[in-house]
């Protein structure tokens, strides 16, 4: 057995002569949560459709559990797709909705409801087998969903933007349950949304796609500090992007000169090339920056404050040029008011060199 | 004569490969069908409708026809066994006519047959357009299908008994019911069709990917949704295939139906047989209509 559940090798999609997916290859490991995470026409849902057996890949092949699935149908892969609209069956009653899979597999029919009921009750619908479809409430549709799916245990469940029709506090648990539920079945979960936030709250990784094309592939964490691309940075939360040119490079650094003086980043790269410098707001800090580890980026006048809870969100202006404004997000405690300024500087922990000109 | 000419330019349209050239093609393809109209109206108008041109008029019109079908397999569009069954059927009752003018007999195109020829030419400039992409496939296929409808019972049921003839079948209740299949495919179809859509597809992903095959989808969910529908179109079938007199009467000899049998007495003079008849129908239809109210009415008070 590899430990790899899903590997797609350079699977492209095109229809006529629109490429939704340009030559992507991704390995997704056993008991993994992947987010497919993008802005609509992304190829986000493509890419899962591929991996489901909906869709044909123009070009590539599709591996999973180390046999090629490629040319196998929907029915004979060990994935399971829990569709956006849910897809329940409405003329059965919940139980039957979740049994189907194992009456399709000629399981015994007092197995059958056995299992059942024991999806339900591992998705917090316990009792409620008797309930026709259109008499629940769309988080628990959503959950019929899921006890549908993982009834039959599949070695990948697909989820297709499985939270976008409910409310934001059921959106949140269920996020959590769907965690849980991924680490009790030790299934790799590969999951199609459009809310970053939401692929930050569950996912192991996260593969960022834009155009067709692969744009960031990491942990959650590292993707949000460390953006790979312009892309990434910006669509995942706001971020400072500051131009510059490399001035100086040393052993894995490079010294960027921007309109905020020069700014060192870890990188590499040829002196003279244009680059782009992403810092999060949240992580400008004021005062003075301390020895070594800090680099100031100057006086700045602070305005346009709004009380976000978590924090205050203003705008800083170092001089006057338009280039040399930053967005800043300080600690909700702070006293700085419009108007006040303050010495602005950033750790160099939390620059990030992007190799990229902005168009 | 204008469309004898028109057909080459067709041909060359279809098979010649330059930007939106399907169009061209059956743009020039529909003018050349309605001179078509134009031309016999002038023709009877000044009374030149002469034995000959009443002959070729229908034979000019085929080939383009049938020009544009075959070239039309050439795109991918028609498929080819079915341009190849209306081409065997047109030499069939082109042959026909000849031997019948060999033995003096013009058998000029009558209104049927030139209703014919028009029902195919409509089919052949839908899949012309679509050819072109000014459709999507479903679409030009959704026209197909739906375009029997405009065709005449009278002018089916005289091209079901060329064809029974053709084949060998002779006329019984077996021909009736595929005649009432024919005309009634169409509208069955278009009642059905009316509640697909992304949804349905989903639950059909679904089913498969669950690991039902084509059947058990089929019997097991996309009927049971699409129950509602298929009993509607079962039941305006059943009522049209009651009182379809036409082709029940063209295709039948010995087992007739009521309304043929009906009408058969009807020239013998009003009988009691047939006000028998007629309350027994009404009657029957009036306590089906009841069940079905009684039954919509208890499942409404039963279900959701």
């Amino acid at each position: 057995m590899t430990k790899v559940a899903v590997e797609l090798l350079d699977v492209s999609k095109s229809y006529g002569s629109v490429a939704v997916l340009d030559r992507m290859s991704v390995a997704v490991s056993r008991g993994e949560y992947l987010v497919l995470l993008g802005p609509s026409g992304s190829g986000k849902t493509t890419l899962l459709s591929i991996i489901g057996g909906f869709c044909e890949p123009s070009t590539g092949r599709i591996i999973i559990d180390g046999t090629d699935v490629t040319e196998v149908s929907p029915a004979h892969r060990p994935t399971v797709t829990v569709f956006q609209d849910y897809a329940l069956f409405p003329h059965m009653n919940v139980r039957q909705n979740t049994a189907f899979g194992l009456s399709m597999r000629r399981v015994p029919e007092r197995e059958r409801i056995a299992e059942a009921e024991k999806a339900l009750e591992l998705v917090g619908l316990a009792g409620f087998g008797e309930r026709k479809v259109h008499q629940i409430s769309g988080g628990q549709r959503q959950r019929v969903a899921l006890a549908r799916a993982i009834v039959i245990k599949p070695a990948v469940l697909l989820l297709d933007e499985p939270l976008g029709a409910l409310d934001v506090k059921i959106r949140r648990q269920m996020q959590d349950e769907l965690r849980q539920l991924q680490r009790r079945l030790g299934a790799a979960f590969i999951h199609v949304t459009h809310d970053q936030e939401e692929a930050m709250s569950i996912a192991d990784t996260i593969l960022l796609l834009n155009k067709g094309r692969i744009e960031d592939l990491g942990p959650p964490e590292r993707v949000y500090k460390k953006p790979a691309s312009l892309f990434a940075a910006t669509f995942m939360g706001e971020a400072n992007l500051v131009q510059g040119r490399i001035s100086r490079t040393a052993n894995g650094s490079v010294s960027v000169e921007t309109p905020f003086g020069q700014i060192p980043a870890a990188g590499v790269g040829e002196v003279g090339r244009r680059v782009n410098i992403s810092i999060r707001p949240e992580c400008i800090r004021t005062g003075d920056p301390p020895d070594g580890s800090g680099v100031a980026l100057g006086k700045a006048t602070l305005s346009e404050f709004v009380f976000q809870g978590t924090h205050k969100r203003c705008n800083a202006a170092i001089g006057e040029a338009v280039d040399s404004r930053l967005l800043v997000h300080l600690p909700p405690q702070s006293d700085l008011g419009s108007g006040s300024s303050a010495m602005l500087w950033v750790s160099t922990a939390d620059i990030t060199l992007i190799n990229e000109e902005q168009t | 004569m204008l469309r004898a000419a028109a057909v080459p330019l067709v041909v060359l349209l279809y098979a010649w490969d330059f930007e939106n050239h399907n169009y061209w093609a059956t743009t020039i393809f529909v003018i050349a069908m309605a001179t078509d109209q134009v031309d016999g109206w002038l023709a009877r108008r000044q009374g030149t409708s002469s034995p000959l041109g009443k002959l070729l008029d229908p034979v000019a019109d085929k080939v383009l026809v049938l020009a544009a079908l075959v070239m039309l397999i050439g795109e991918g569009v028609a498929p080819a066994w079915m341009v190849a069954l209306i081409v065997v059927r047109e030499i069939l009752v082109s042959g026909l006519r000849l031997a019948a003018l060999e033995r003096g007999v013009v058998l000029g195109a009558r209104d049927l047959g030139r209703l014919k020829t028009w029902a195919q030419a409509l089919a052949a400039a839908i899949a012309g357009y679509a050819a072109a992409g000014a459709w999507s496939d479903d679409v030009a296929w959704w026209a197909l299908l739906i375009a029997p409808i405009t065709v005449a019972n009278l002018i089916v049921g005289v091209g079901l008994l060329i064809v029974l003839n053709v084949v060998g079948l002779g006329r019984s209740l077996l021909t009736v019911g595929i005649g009432h299949v024919v005309i009634n495919l169409p509208l069955c179809f278009a009642i059905i069709y009316s509640q697909f859509g992304d949804q349905l597809r989903n639950l059909d992903n679904a089913a498969h990917d669950l690991g039902a095959g084509d059947f058990a989808t089929m019997t097991r969910i996309i009927a049971p949704v699409l129950a509602a529908p298929i009993i509607a179109a079962f039941c305006v079938s059943f009522t049209l295939s009651w009182d379809e007199f036409i082709i029940a009467f063209l295709l039948s000899r010995f087992d007739v139906t009521l309304p043929v049998m009906i009408f058969e007495m009807m020239r013998a003079g009003l009988t009691p047989e047939i006000n028998a008849a007629g309350t027994i129908v009404f009657a029957i239809s009036i306590c089906m209509a009841t069940i079905a109210a009684f039954t919509m009415l208890l499942r409404r008070r039963t279900g959701p």
